[in-house]
């Protein structure tokens, strides 16, 4: 993390797929105490990501970065948990199957879905190019008629109103 | 989206700079005070005996003032990581109100009840209860923006705290125009106020500290 923060993208990638599945764990426990819906932990797993990186600067980087990584996940499942608070189910054998149908498969989650569709048109496309598509920005930028700059800001406003979206009330 | 798309366009991204609560603080917080000292005080002027017996009225009005704002402030970066445990900065919310009713009562046991109603209501509290909470709310804004830089984990705390510091800055303001020097009023109502702030600050934190 100390490398990413640094700029290292590479070592950035590394670590944000490296925390993954720990993220997936404590996502899966938080919603199974709490009787949510496990259809939910990959939507917890994204939105945890997300908020990792958007708020990267309140890591104090003197400190271990597991306790802050486990305070994040916790608030996420548990904002996921109060955000769907009007449809709870709970069904423990679709939670055993579902477990087993997925051991941690990178899924497609409905809600950063739902943010994504609620972008602007230019931010979605930017979004999607990019991490869809896995394009640079320099690239995207061609595409789009944008500096590379603009595309990076465009991106990271992008990000943003998606977390402000799966954070709000209720989507 | 596939988690290991995400993960693409973090990495993006990585290159925006991490804007941070405490930079942001130190950049705007000076100049909300400022313009909230000289536009109030160039409307309402400062008491005229401040050079001379209102001295150390003021002075222990500013301290008050630096007190709140600073056990606030401080309480509020520390509350801006998700690490942090709330509690403690939760107890920081009852210190000046506490130590204003000791003072309050402690003034009540040592001096006689007829006049000490007069000490406590003074002839201006209402101006007190309103002039402080408008103060206090331009640093309270700037305060909360700064927050938002930060992940709490307690939004209304937070807020509340925020409330706090921008009270404290109202009050150094405020304590340089007011003539009202009895210490239960100064206890009362000028703590009073803050938390009036305090919970305006909670109620916006609630909303505009959730990330």
């Amino acid at each position: 993390m100390r490398m990413a923060l640094a700029g290292d993208q590479a070592a950035y990638r590394m670590l944000l797929v490296a925390i993954t599945p720990h993220l997936r764990t404590i996502a899966r426990n938080a919603l199974q105490r709490a009787g949510g819906s496990p259809s939910d932990i990959e939507d917890v797993v994204q939105d945890t990501l997300l908020a990792v990186h958007l708020k990267r600067g309140t890591w104090d980087t003197t400190m271990p970065l597991t306790p802050w990584l486990n305070a994040v996940a916790r608030h996420k499942a548990i904002d996921t948990l109060r955000r769907k608070g009007g449809r709870i189910e709970f069904d423990l054998d679709s939670f055993a199957d579902d477990v087993v149908a997925a051991p941690g498969s990178g899924d497609a989650s409905v809600d950063v879905q739902t943010a994504l569709s609620g972008l602007e048109q230019r931010q979605r496309t930017i979004v999607e190019l990019m991490a869809l598509e896995g394009r640079s920005a320099s690239e995207v930028g061609a595409k789009l008629d944008m500096t590379e700059g603009a595309v990076r800001v465009a991106l990271h406003r992008a990000l943003k109103s998606m977390a402000a979206r799966l954070s709000g009330p209720k989507p | 989206m596939k988690t290991e798309q995400l993960i693409g366009a973090l990495v993006a991204d990585l290159d925006t700079p991490v804007s941070d609560v405490k930079s942001r603080l130190r950049r705007l917080l000076p100049w909300s005070a400022l313009i909230v000292a000289v536009s109030f005080l160039s409307v309402f002027g400062l008491r005229g005996d401040v050079a001379t017996t209102g001295l150390v009225p003021v002075l222990g009005k500013v301290t008050l003032g630096l007190v709140v704002a600073t056990l606030g402030l401080v309480a509020a970066v520390h509350l801006s990581r998700p690490d942090r445990p709330a509690a403690a900065a939760r107890r920081v919310l009852f210190l000046v109100p506490m130590m204003a009713a000791m003072v309050v009562a402690a003034d009540f046991l040592l001096s006689g009840s007829p006049q000490w109603s007069m000490r406590l209501f003074g002839k201006s509290f209402i101006a007190c209860l309103t002039i402080i909470p408008l103060l206090a709310a331009l640093p309270l804004g700037v305060v909360l923006w700064s927050l938002r830089d930060g992940a709490t984990p307690a939004p209304a705390t937070a807020g509340a705290l925020a409330g706090f510091a921008s009270a404290g800055i109202a009050i150094v303001v405020y304590g340089l125009y007011c003539i009202e020097d009895a210490l239960p009023f100064v206890a009362t109502w000028y703590v009073l106020a803050s938390c009036f702030v305090a919970v305006a600050g909670a109620v916006a934190g609630r909303v505009l500290l959730r990330w």
